[in-house]
């Protein structure tokens, strides 16, 4: 019986370790956190006599480290300082192809490259860490047009990137833009008006086999001004607030799905809001939709875009001498940075608030200097509501808002160009 | 015995040939002495009909007696006798002293020598005992001199064989020999037996270009007094000389490797065999061959003088192939044929299979060898904790006595004395790069043959003591361990059959026995200790289970245990002084732990159904299942120190059950059908240690983590100055690791990781200063990861399979991607700061707790660990090392207790050993 019984002692031990519930190894299934980076990446082309100026708006007052990427490489990083309010400002000493990289800015922050000079004024948002696909759409390549692509990259990674577009005459797919490779710590321009010539609206997409880029497009139409496209991320809804003045408006969706995209075009105006004043619309690699003026209601002050998948929104405004154009905001939000508003100086800035819901929203703006005036507005609901900046230049402007906005701001010199570009929402 | 009379054959009629041709060639008679019995010989060299001019015996000075008293003449050896031989003899007649040639047989071979023009003449020779028994009508030999009589054991002399001809060689026991040649080859080799000397004179006979024939009609009886043994070692090693003496070296080049080879196959099958002897004789014959090599190629250089033809002349006599390889198969084939006409049972086969324990035992090595093999023969694994062995033993044994442990981001806490113990058997080599593979074929080996020992004290005998050596070395247990790449596994399983033997022998009589038994118990329960700090208990608790199942007394043997706990815990000394109660208990270290289920389940299922068939088996299975119970337990859910002990228990576990399942054999009593059926999942068990042979890695993985770094090694400009970032899941990282935020992640100091690096020390300011990089790395996704990691010496960081960590560096400025290694991602850190930097930015040396470079006035930081002991005027720079840099010098000053007790465990592993040796020996 005794060898029974240790036996049987044995079994129920082993029979114990294999029902015991299996030791989980410390931390196996821990899920990384995500976190908005802390640095800016912008990539422009600017005329040669043009003055690029480099625009800040940061929750952490004191040094900035900015590199500055060329065809030939990185430069040693410089500071720029930022001020008590959250704002800096600096020229940069070229203005060729750069890219530009905006260090230790804290999670809450902005940036924007403005440049302004006798050929025109444009203001380019700098995102965060890219996308691996980053679209833009709204320009033209027709005759006289002119669309400078530049792909900056800043990392420790050569990236290879793929640019498709897409145009009323469908999906180009230009062998010359394939797999291009951007060395790491350099950037790589290509002149669109040539591989895609003669295109009346074209989007662009640029995407990552490996690594990152920043993209933009200089773009400087026929009827003159000049306009910086910077690519952006894909989403599922873009809010645009139109200047009032603007008279040849083009809002142009694209999307790199091969699958069609239902997109919806909800419309703001003086009646308020017409939802769904485009329905059923679908756009795909090969198709666009584009919204002229003459497709919009008479009074539009802004439009929102709603898609069944990631699009870009593109918008552009052209008339005599003047072209500026961006992607509008991705969302909503109750404290906004606007870097580059107010910067140029001589400039005629608005900043424009859409309040998207039927209660009216209480906004204060202020500059981005030390001791800056902060001033309450009334946005009605469903309205827009333009606020023109006095005084003189400034980084940029914080606007905060007790319920949901969406905030861009237009830039106008004497000389007739504009320059538009959306908010950066705090959350990103 | 036969005895030496009047040779007649019985039967026969008197046979007296008469020569066709007479003769008149003087012949002298050399009788070779062997022993002081010459006298019949003699008469019947005197009663020839062909009589001989001279009678000389040819022997030492104890001959002189005999030689004087029968009235003939003694000679010291043939050698000299023929230089003294008058011109006008022709042959020397070479006679064995206890050959009896028939009265007509030199006349025989005088007409054969004259009608032939042969040089060399041999005798039929028949068995003096048994006449009509053919010893010998000359032979043939293969290539390695192996003489092919072609006869059949005991074959009749039905004439059948009489024909004069040519052959490779006859034997000396009569042998007729022109005196010209003879006094050219300077005689017969005095220095070999009786069947190596004719054919070495047949041999430089012929190759002088001399006819050797047989003459069937010179028949000779002979006795066999003269120690004539074709099998004997002296003949083996004659043979081996005569082969050396004649073949040209493009022959000797091929035929001596082979001829080894097979005689070590010989030697080895016979082993199996149940004839040790034959192994053993091939070793001396090798031995001796050797001491004698000198005269080997003296006697070689006078051949060659001689020489009048080449090799092929020898090959004419020759057989084709091992004459030895096909009496091996003849013998093997007749056994088993044998074995299957008498026996046809299982029973039968099972008492023949008792007895063929070494048979069982090299199917264990070999399989054990083979499972292993890619350890023996390619690149030694380095995964998990099969690692290399430091190339700086030194340093780890400091490091192991209160010096600076290089592990982690450097820490005063002592390294595993695994790591040490295998540093200190590294040093112990002189640095032998074959380090690992002596250790773990070492321990592999001891465990087979340490549990076939110990089982032996169950009455288990045969090979299923090697069968379960076998399983509890290589089987279920040692899969669980390979299975987690835990090499030190191998070394527990190694020492604690030994461990367990010394507790459970009786204590010794003699106070030098007792000593030697307690050196015994330092050793086995020392490296015990080693391998994990809780594996003293591992004996303790298996006595405290044989003692429940009978199988040990209660008293003496726990005492024993306990001693041995003691001085194991004696040997730890350093590592338990400096680790806490968790480090002891788990390691740092955590793994996934599930077993293979139905490998235990077989071993529980074999303990059972033995039960079940009673008999001596029972106790043992019944323990056996205990002891696998209990480990499993532990195994699975005690930290991970005791888990390694514990599944080094569920390996006793195994070991006794299939022992007991296989060793109770069908004569054991009790139900024998269950005992077949235990015997037959028992056989299951021992099956699953094939496991390892597709992979030939011993189930451990290969070398990934060797090559994965080997960039690292190449591009390293100073060995030590900074360290790698491994990143990845925790399986795939060597050694211990930690959790970072979604990955698993360790760092290696220098380039190379190797085992005393495996265990990371307990977590200090810097490592988690590191921790907070990585985390802040992942929250941020930083632009500059490299400086946020640069701090920590970090150089390198290799991302292993898909992680967040990659994804987060994915867009950053400072950890440059770099194509340096297959199957991981390789980033180098340009923001790196290096291990040992001064203010100005002068890089120093660092390595071992011990950092050197130009002296300046000013400071070193060292991105070490700040922990007591660094000097000079230690500062903290945060976490690290800052240190006065005027001398040129800062150092971590060993912890003088730790090394005290390091020294102190040294000590009684060494003098534990001695006195082992000493106690084991007889007096």
């Amino acid at each position: 019986m005794t060898r029974w019984l240790v036996w049987a002692i044995g079994v129920a031990l082993a029979v114990a370790a294999w029902a015991a519930p299996p030791i989980g190894l410390d931390g196996d299934d821990a899920v990384p956190p995500t976190g908005l980076p802390d640095y800016r990446v912008c990539a422009m082309s600017a005329a040669p006599d043009a003055e690029l100026r480099l625009v800040l708006g940061s929750d952490r007052p004191g040094w900035a480290p900015v590199t500055i990427i060329t065809a030939a490489g990185s430069d040693q990083p410089f500071s720029l300082a930022v001020n008590e309010a959250g704002g800096g400002s600096g020229v940069l000493p070229s203005s060729a192809p750069a890219g530009v990289v905006v260090e230790e800015l804290g999670q809450a922050s902005a940036a924007a490259l403005v440049q302004s000079g006798p050929t025109g004024l444009a203001a380019s948002m700098c995102p965060g860490r890219p996308a691996e696909t980053v679209a833009l759409a709204g320009l033209s390549t027709l005759e006289g047009d002119s669309a400078e692509l530049v792909l900056a990259n800043p990392y420790a990674e050569d990236a290879v990137v793929t640019v498709r577009s897409t145009s009323e005459l469908g999906l180009d797919t230009v062998a010359g833009l394939e797999s291009l490779t951007v060395p790491a710590g350099s950037l790589l321009t290509r002149n669109l008006s040539e591989v895609l010539a003669l295109r009346t609206t074209l989007a662009v997409t640029v995407r990552s086999e490996r690594g990152r880029v920043a993209a933009s497009v200089r773009y400087a139409p026929a009827g003159g001004g000049v306009a910086n496209l910077e690519a952006v991320a894909l989403e599922t809804e873009w809010w645009i607030p139109i200047p009032e003045a603007v008279a040849d408006l083009a809002i142009v969706v694209a999307t790199d799905s091969p699958s069609a995209v239902s997109v919806q075009v909800d419309v703001y105006g003086l009646e308020g809001v017409i939802e769904a004043y485009v329905d059923g619309e679908e756009v795909d690699t090969s198709r666009l939709l584009t919204l002229t003026r003459q497709d919009l209601p008479e009074g539009v002050t802004a439009v929102r875009v709603v898609a069944s998948a990631p699009v870009v929104t593109g918008v552009v405004f052209r008339g005599e001498g003047s072209a500026a154009g961006g992607s509008g905001a991705t969302g909503l939000g109750g404290r906004w940075l606007l870097p580059g508003a107010g910067s140029s100086e001589g400039a005629e800035t608005i900043v424009w608030v859409m309040n998207p819901d039927p209660a009216d929203v209480t906004v204060v703006l202020q500059a981005l200097v030390p001791g800056a005036r902060a001033e309450p507005f009334t946005v009605f609901g469903e309205s827009v509501l333009g606020i023109p900046l006095g005084g003189g230049p400034v980084p940029g402007q914080l606007l905060t808002a007790d319920g949901p906005v969406a905030v861009a701001w237009t830039a106008r010199v004497e000389a007739g160009d504009r320059a538009y570009a959306a908010g950066v929402p705090e959350s990103g | 015995m036969a005895t030496l009379s009047e040779p007649q054959r019985p039967g026969a009629p008197e046979h007296i040939a008469e020569p066709d041709e007479p003769t008149t060639a003087k012949v002298v008679a050399a009788i070779m002495a062997f022993d002081t019995g010459l006298e019949p010989s003699l008469k019947a060299v005197q009663a020839q009909v062909y009589e001989v001019t001279r009678i000389v015996v040819i022997g030492g000075e104890e001959v002189t007696a005999t030689a004087a008293e029968l009235g003939v003449e003694r000679h010291a050896s043939l050698g000299g006798l023929v230089q003294d031989l008058e011109p006008d003899i022709e042959y020397v007649w070479v006679v064995h002293g206890d050959a009896l040639p028939r009265p007509d047989a030199l006349t025989a071979l005088t007409k054969e020598a004259a009608r032939n023009d042969a040089a060399v003449v041999g005798s039929k020779v028949l068995d003096a005992a048994d006449p009509e028994h053919l010893e010998s009508v000359g032979s043939a030999t293969d290539v390695f001199g192996d003489a092919y009589s072609g006869l059949d054991e005991g074959e009749v002399d039905l004439e059948q064989y009489d024909v004069v001809r040519d052959v490779a060689f006859v034997l000396g026991v009569s042998m007729l020999v022109r005196r010209d040649l003879l006094r050219g080859l300077g005689g017969s080799d005095p220095l070999l037996p009786p069947v190596a000397a004719g054919l070495d004179l047949s041999q430089r006979a012929r190759l002088a270009g001399a006819r050797v024939m047989v003459a069937p009609s010179a028949e000779v009886m002979h006795v066999r007094s003269c120690g004539h043994d074709f099998g004997s070692w002296s003949e083996t090693a004659g043979r081996m000389r005569a082969m050396g003496k004649v073949y040209r070296p493009v022959t000797l080049v091929w035929v001596v490797p082979v001829d080894l080879l097979i005689g070590l196959v010989d030697g080895l099958v016979h082993l199996v065999l149940g004839q040790p002897r034959r192994l053993g004789g091939f070793l001396t014959a090798v031995g001796w061959n050797l001491r004698h090599l000198p005269s080997t190629l003296s006697t070689r250089r006078a051949a060659r003088a001689l020489r009048a033809v080449g090799d092929e002349e020898l090959f004419r006599y020759q057989v084709s192939g091992s004459v030895r390889l096909r009496e091996l198969g003849a013998e093997v084939g007749g056994r088993w044929q044998r074995a299957v006409d008498d026996e046809g049972a299982l029973g039968g086969v099972a008492t023949r299979f008792s007895g063929r324990a070494p048979l069982a035992a090299l199917i264990a090595v070999f399989v054990l060898g083979l499972g292993a093999r890619g350890l023996w023969f390619g690149t030694p694994p380095s995964s998990g904790f099969t690692l290399p062995i430091t190339d700086d033993p030194v340093s780890v044994m400091s490091a192991y006595a209160g010096g600076w442990n290089e592990a982690g981001l450097g820490s005063p806490h002592a390294v595993h004395p695994v790591a040490a113990f295998t540093a200190a058997a590294r040093w112990l080599l002189f640095g032998w790069d074959a380090t690992f593979r002596l250790v773990t074929a070492g321990a592999m080996v001891a465990g087979l043959f340490g549990f076939a020992r110990l089982l032996r004290r169950y009455e288990i005998t045969g090979p299923a003591r090697y069968a379960a050596g076998l399983a509890a070395v290589a089987g279920p247990a040692w899969l669980w361990f390979a299975g987690r790449a835990y090499w030190p596994g191998i070394l527990a399983l190694g020492a604690i059959p030994f461990a367990l033997d010394a507790v459970l022998r009786p204590w010794p009589a003699t106070a030098r026995g007792r000593a030697g038994r307690l050196g015994t118990l330092a050793v086995t329960f020392g490296v015990l200790a080693a391998v994990t700090p809780v594996g003293p208990l591992v004996p303790v608790a298996g006595v405290v289970i044989l003692v429940a199942a009978g199988l040990a007394p209660p008293g003496p043997s726990l005492a024993k245990s306990v001693v041995g706990t003691v001085l194991g815990g004696v040997v730890l000394g350093s590592y338990l002084a400096s680790a806490s109660v968790q480090t002891l208990l788990d390691g740092g270290v955590s793994f996934d732990r599930e077993p293979v289920w139905w490998m235990w389940a077989a071993v529980l299922a074999a303990s059972a159904i033995t039960i079940v068939g009673g008999g001596s088996g029972s106790r043992p299975a019944a323990a056996g299942a205990l002891a696998a119970g209990a480990g499993l337990l532990g195994a699975l859910l005690a930290p991970w120190e005791v888990a390694v002990a514990s599944m080094a228990l569920a390996g006793v576990g195994v070991a006794l059950v299939v022992s007991a399942a296989f060793g109770s054999g069908p004569s054991g009593g009790g139900w024998r059908g269950a005992r077949l059926a235990a015997g037959l999942v028992a056989s299951i068990v021992v099956l699953t240690t094939l496991s390892s042979v597709p992979g030939g890695t011993a189930g451990i993985g290969g070398d990934e983590w060797g090559r994965r770094l080997q960039f690292a090694a190449s591009l390293d400009e100073s060995p030590g100055s900074s360290r790698i970032l491994l990143v990845g899941e925790p399986a795939d990282l060597p050694g211990a690791w930690r959790s970072g935020p979604g990955f698993a992640y360790r760092t290696v100091t220098g380039s190379t990781m190797t085992l005393d690096q495996a265990w990371l020390p307990p977590r200090r300011a810097g490592d988690s200063g590191l921790e907070a990089a990585l985390e802040e790395l992942m929250v941020a996704s930083s632009l500059r990861p490299g400086r946020l990691l640069g701090p920590f010496a970090l150089r390198w960081a290799v991302v292993v399979g898909d992680s967040p960590f990659a994804d987060a560096v994915e867009a950053q400025l400072d950890l440059r991607p770099q194509p340096l290694a297959v199957g991981v991602q390789v980033y180098e850190n340009l923001d790196v700061v290096p291990r040992a930097v001064t203010d100005t930015g002068v890089i120093w040396d660092v390595g071992g707790g011990i950092a050197t470079g130009s002296p300046i006035d000013g400071r070193v930081r060292i991105a070490d660990n700040l922990a007591p002991g660094w000097t000079p005027g230690v500062e903290a720079d945060a976490w690290a090392i800052s240190a006065s840099a005027s001398a040129g010098r800062a150092a971590h000053i060993p912890d003088p207790t730790g090394r005290a007790l390091g020294i102190a465990g040294a000590t009684v592993l060494v003098l534990g050993m001695l006195v082992a040796v000493w106690g084991r020996a007889r007096p």
